[in-house]
């Protein structure tokens, strides 16, 4: 049998961008254009995530620290350095890097999860830093008044030209991740999945590709922080907290770790039943404050039902379990 | 037979390619290799055998850097490479075989092949992401190397068959291939027939064979085989417990009582 191909082909594209871009014009009801948004937001972030777990072996308990940074670098500097919008999120990017940079180069050299511990703490900090900034970060109470992205004159005042913004940068983030995966590094770090020590004895340098894949990761999550910011306008250190990290990985393993598309269907499922969640809370007080309990349950049940996630599970039935046991049993 | 004399003739002039200088290394109490120096010279086949345990792969491990040495030094091209990180070693021309397979299970063989090639491009993680710098005529001058190994092993009706789906002897020549890859000088190949019918370890002694009259390749080779290391090897190193106790032609060794002693001493143990 043939391995599974990892590119993806074009039209795969075209119809997510098709379909993303008709999305905002059929829906008119603002409730489900701000999800749309949020998937979109959140689905980026996972995809950064999913190159760190599926292709490095990593886990990153912190993401949220690095989509916080991004949020915080555009509040800061948009409002209270009134510097330009779009230079802002590069500077957000440039710091996101500069701090995934310093926690990874240690760790990374360590075999185990040094790394989740690290983001862990890190995540802890930067949160503590987002609330105790006085002045800077606003504290407790945030910051209000982040202006809209701009492009000349055309405002992106509503959620539906805002859809405009955060989908292109999606698919410009799966189009880079899908690339990345299916070059010579890519190949590389599926290679140290397979066989570390072989991986080595090829002139692949195992830490250093590691280390460059964590640092793409958290600048993908600064990017979706800079948007969520421009989005919300209004940021407070609540979001960027332990839970939210918790709850991309959730994303991450529901989606399947191995597929580009994994993580943006495993966000969009997780964000979709959130909001469930949220509504089903309003309407039945004691169900309220469940939802941590109803996504360990749902880790659960991915774990033990669909190890390979949900695109796993897909690509199980496209090429039928029959093909999979044979492959298993020759293994 | 009339290459062999030639060599032999012009070994007292000619710079060994590779050479290990008083290596040991100790696990713990238990030493692994006890002072071994031997040399290599360039577009030789050298057979390294000795009982189980003896501290062969050990000292592979050592030569490719997976382990260091807790005294002597390793020479390759006149320089020490002690000081090189793992992932320089290909880069500086010595690629490997596995004992226990290291195929990348879940990739093609093509794709191992191409892993193999990864010292040869340059493309970085940002060139990747965005298609730039001629990472598409990279990846397709890469591919035609990976192709041109896949025929010298003989595997290029398999290349997009998944290499955990091979059976073993396949894996092997899998191996072989992404080591030949990255364009090394020399090649050490750990128990290459290890798993083979007869029919494919001769097969093997004549691709090994051929490696290095057509490829200019030098080739170590640590075998249990004895047909195959007779029959290939230039010269045959013989290691016990961690020391080298002969060297010479695959003749000389054989008839050597010191050889004969350690396997036969190793035969009572079991």
């Amino acid at each position: 049998m043939a391995a599974s191909r990892q590119q993806s082909p074009v039209w795969a594209y075209v119809a997510l961008a098709v379909v993303a871009g008709v999305l905002p014009l059929v829906i008119h009801n603002a409730y489900y254009l701000s999800i749309l948004i949020l998937v979109g937001i959140y689905g980026l972030i996972a995809i950064g995530l999913r190159l760190l777990m599926g292709y490095a072996g990593q886990v990153s308990l912190g993401h949220a620290a690095f989509y916080g940074l991004g949020a915080y670098a555009t509040a800061i500097g948009t409002v209270r350095y009134e510097l330009n919008a779009w230079l802002c999120i590069v500077l957000g990017m440039l710091i996101t890097a500069g701090v995934a940079y310093v926690i990874g180069r240690p760790t990374l050299r360590l075999h185990g999860h040094y790394l989740a511990m690290a983001t862990l703490g890190i995540g802890i900090i930067v949160q503590i830093f987002f609330r105790e900034g006085g002045e800077l970060t606003g504290g407790f109470s945030g910051m209000a008044g982040i202006p809209r992205l701009q492009i000349g004159s055309l405002v992106f005042n509503t959620d539906q030209k805002y859809c405009y913004v955060v989908w292109p940068v999606v698919i410009l983030g799966l189009v880079i991740a899908s690339n990345m995966v299916n070059s010579r590094i890519g190949r590389a770090l599926r290679a140290i999945h397979d066989s570390e020590v072989a991986a080595r004895a090829c002139g692949v340098d195992v830490s250093s590709l590691k280390l460059n894949v964590f640092v793409v990761s958290a600048v993908f999550a600064s990017v979706s922080g800079s948007l969520y910011a421009h989005y919300i306008t209004f940021i407070s250190p609540d979001p960027f907290g332990f839970a939210f990290s918790i709850m991309l990985v959730v994303m991450v393993i529901v989606g399947g770790s191995r597929s580009v598309w994994g993580a943006l269907s495993g966000a969009a499922i997780l964000t979709v039943l959130n909001q469930a969640l949220m509504k089903l809370g309003e309407v039945v007080p004691a169900l309220s404050g469940l939802d941590v309990v109803f996504f360990g349950a749902i880790l659960i049940v991915t774990v033990v039902f669909m190890p390979d996630g949900l695109a796993g599970r897909i690509r199980r039935w496209r090429t039928g379990p029959r093909e999979e046991e044979a492959a298993e049993e020759a293994v | 037979m009339k290459k062999k004399l030639q060599k032999r003739r012009f070994e007292g002039v000619m710079e060994p390619i590779l050479e290990t200088v008083n290596v040991r290394k100790n696990f713990g109490g238990v030493v692994a290799l006890d002072g071994v120096s031997l040399h290599v010279l360039p577009n030789e086949i050298l057979g390294i055998i000795g009982p189980n345990g003896a501290g062969k792969t050990t000292l592979f491990n050592v030569i490719s850097r997976l382990l260091d040495a807790n005294e002597g030094d390793v020479l390759f091209e006149g320089r020490s490479i002690r000081r090189l990180k793992q992932h320089q070693v290909a880069a500086a021309g010595i690629a490997r075989t596995f004992q226990n397979l290291q195929v990348f299970g879940t990739m093609t063989v093509l794709e191992n092949v191409l892993v193999g090639c990864h010292t040869a491009g340059h493309s970085g993680m940002l060139g990747a992401a965005l298609r730039l710098w001629g990472v598409k005529a990279e990846e397709a001058r890469l591919k035609e190397k990976a192709v041109e190994c896949l025929e010298i092993v003989g595997l290029s009706d398999l290349a997009e068959d998944q290499a955990d789906n091979l059976p073993m002897g396949l894996q092997r020549h899998v191996e072989l291939a992404r080591a030949l890859s990255s364009e090394p000088t020399l090649i050490l190949l750990d128990e290459p027939a290890a798993g083979l019918t007869t029919h494919e370890a001769d097969s093997l002694s004549e691709t090994i064979g051929g490696l290095r009259e057509k490829l200019g390749l030098t080739l170590v080779l640590i075998e249990h085989d004895m047909s195959v290391v007779m029959g290939v090897s230039d010269r045959v190193v013989v290691i016990d417990r961690g020391r080298m106790i002969s060297e010479g032609t695959p003749a000389e060794v054989q008839a050597d009582p010191a050889v004969v002693e350690a396997y036969l001493g190793q035969e009572a143990d079991e």
